[in-house]
């Protein structure tokens, strides 16, 4: 029987143990500028994310080497051949509950490095629905095993399904066939390396790689191998009960997994903005200068930004935390941040069994 | 009180407070290291509060609870080999040194949550209350966390002894449990 004393001087066996504080502030300098650094490398590639996926293609800084590959390579832009597959047939994944949000996804890569397992899809619902959809491959030890913070993010695949209005086929590509459809391969230089060619219906969809290696290569080889899906599924357990007249835009679900966690998340997306989140899921970080108040009927957390808009948090009585999110400036009252978070629905467990699959 | 002076003033403090809430001291400098490095980049504002010791400090648990962090550092926490390695059996017949690590074993694999709920309570004496707030959840929840925590040390003691027993050895029989 271990008693409170037991604890106490174990805790104090641990805090002897503590480093030394010298040693911390000689490394202090060197950590704060790889901070700044590692940041630097997330905004840009953060913007250049997003020009990719959402059409932004005049902040790229753009250079006309074609035919020029990544390192002495070339990119195999001809023939159009399709990629002999190494992944197996699409399979019917199981749908334990018809009440949950459920959408099809509409496309799957056949052919993906080894090692790359699936950790995230996305995808627009309502009468939005198919308009946009990700999927996103890593490999598996980035997701468990201990990643080196001062490093660069992990290496990520990522299939993007985009109006075409969002994803321009414009000139800072090099054209190239995507298995017949016109497309192209993203140049070199300050651009994500990315793949995009026509479906139809107003429709583009992407091949989207980071850091795997040969990456406009690996992505033109996995936007060869992409065939129609339609099996795969992503599931949300969250669906909005009341909003607020002024959020309006597109609804999106999401379901990802780094490690033995899953999180969901439902956005509302204006203008490309987002103006409203939902995160549901084990471990979320709340955010600083929260005030406490009822949520859903429990103790939970608020805050109210200046100009609108807010969050609420609540822990739920299943062990997971649940965050409602509003833009600031949206000028919607705390309150009614409570009240979407009051009036939300929550599904029943959803299948994720596709997580951490090829 | 400019940032530097908060961390030459406060920097073993805080130190020893990450090391109690992670129950691992390379995790502390890790986690320490990463606060103090957001910390500055923000000090106007922090700097402005009231106690800002008492904010970093929440940034310090709020970092080592952090999903992103917490899947990343989803690995054992104490292993066998660690605890063989700290606990000489031939140095300590009795198996006291090696009893009171595997105490620290057993609070270092509690999940984070319960184990930053023990080391609130047990090391820094806060109240239920003061431990909601910091985690920003109820009471009940601090209390049900500190009494699933403390269920599971208990428990481990127990089967540890039986083991110890059964198998005629003071080692324990600690396996990997991963934290998070």
């Amino acid at each position: 029987m271990i008693t409170d004393e037991e604890i106490r001087a174990a805790l104090d066996r641990v805090v002897a143990r503590a480093p030394d504080p010298a040693r911390i502030r000689a490394g202090f300098a060197s950590r704060a500028r790889a901070h700044r650094q590692r940041r630097a490398l997330l905004v840009a590639g953060g913007a250049l994310a997003a020009a990719g996926a959402l059409g932004v293609p005049s902040i790229l800084a753009w250079r006309d080497r074609r035919g020029q590959g990544p390192g002495d390579g070339t990119v195999p832009i001809t023939p159009d051949v399709r990629t002999p597959p190494n992944l197996g047939p699409a399979v019917a994944e199981p749908i334990p509950n018809a009440a949950v949000q459920r959408v099809a996804m509409r496309y799957r890569p056949s052919w993906l490095p080894e090692g790359y397992v699936e950790m995230s899809r996305t995808a627009s619902v309502g009468s939005d629905a198919s308009n946009y959809q990700s999927r996103e491959w890593m490999r598996v030890q980035d997701a468990a095993e201990t990643p080196d913070k001062n490093s660069e993010p992990p290496p990520y695949i990522r299939l993007v399904l985009v109006p075409a209005s969002r994803l321009e086929l414009g000139d800072w590509r090099i054209p190239a066939k995507i298995n017949g459809a016109d497309g192209g391969v993203s140049l070199e230089d300050g651009q994500i390396p990315q793949v995009i060619w026509r479906i139809g219906n107003g429709l583009h969809l992407a091949v989207q790689v980071g850091s795997v290696g040969d990456d406009r290569t690996v992505a033109l080889w996995i936007a060869r191998s992409v065939e129609p899906d339609g099996v795969a599924g992503v599931e949300c357990p969250l669906r909005f009960g009341w909003l607020p007249e002024s959020l309006t835009g597109e609804h999106q679900v999401s379901l990802t997994q780094w490690g033995d966690t899953w999180r969901a998340t439902l956005q509302v997306i204006s203008d490309r903005i987002e103006v409203a989140s939902v995160v549901y899921g084990q471990g979320i970080t709340l955010p600083p200068d929260g005030t406490e108040s009822m949520v859903r009927g429990r103790q939970g957390i608020v805050r109210s930004y200046e100009n609108g808009g807010g969050w609420a948090y609540v822990f739920l009585n299943d062990g997971r935390d649940l965050l409602v999110s509003i833009a600031s400036g949206s000028g919607v009252a705390v309150d009614d941040v409570v009240r979407i978070a009051d009036k939300l629905d929550l599904g029943p467990p959803l299948y994720h069994g596709w997580i951490g699959q090829r | 009180m400019t940032f530097d002076e908060f961390v030459g003033a406060r920097l073993p403090a805080l130190l020893r407070y990450a090391t109690a809430v992670t129950c691992d001291p390379h995790l502390a400098e890790d986690v320490v290291q990463d606060v103090l490095v957001r910390a500055q980049s923000r000090w106007g504002r922090i700097g402005g509060v009231d106690q800002p010791e008492a904010y970093v400090r929440r940034m310090v648990l709020n970092e080592f609870l952090s999903w992103r962090r917490r899947v990343a550092r989803r690995a054992v926490p104490v292993r066998d080999e660690t605890i063989e390695a700290a606990s000489p059996v031939l140095d300590d017949p009795a198996g006291r040194l090696v009893e009171r690590d595997a105490v620290v074993g057993m609070i270092a694999a509690l999940p984070p949550r319960q184990r930053a709920v023990i080391a609130l309570r047990f090391f820094e004496g806060s109240s239920d209350a003061e431990i909601a707030d910091l985690l920003g959840c109820t009471e009940a929840t601090v209390r049900s966390h500190a009494s699933r925590a403390l269920a599971t040390l208990r428990g481990s003691a127990m089967s540890r002894g039986s083991a110890a027993s059964d198998s005629g050895s003071t080692r324990p029989a600690l396996t990997g449990k991963e934290s998070a």
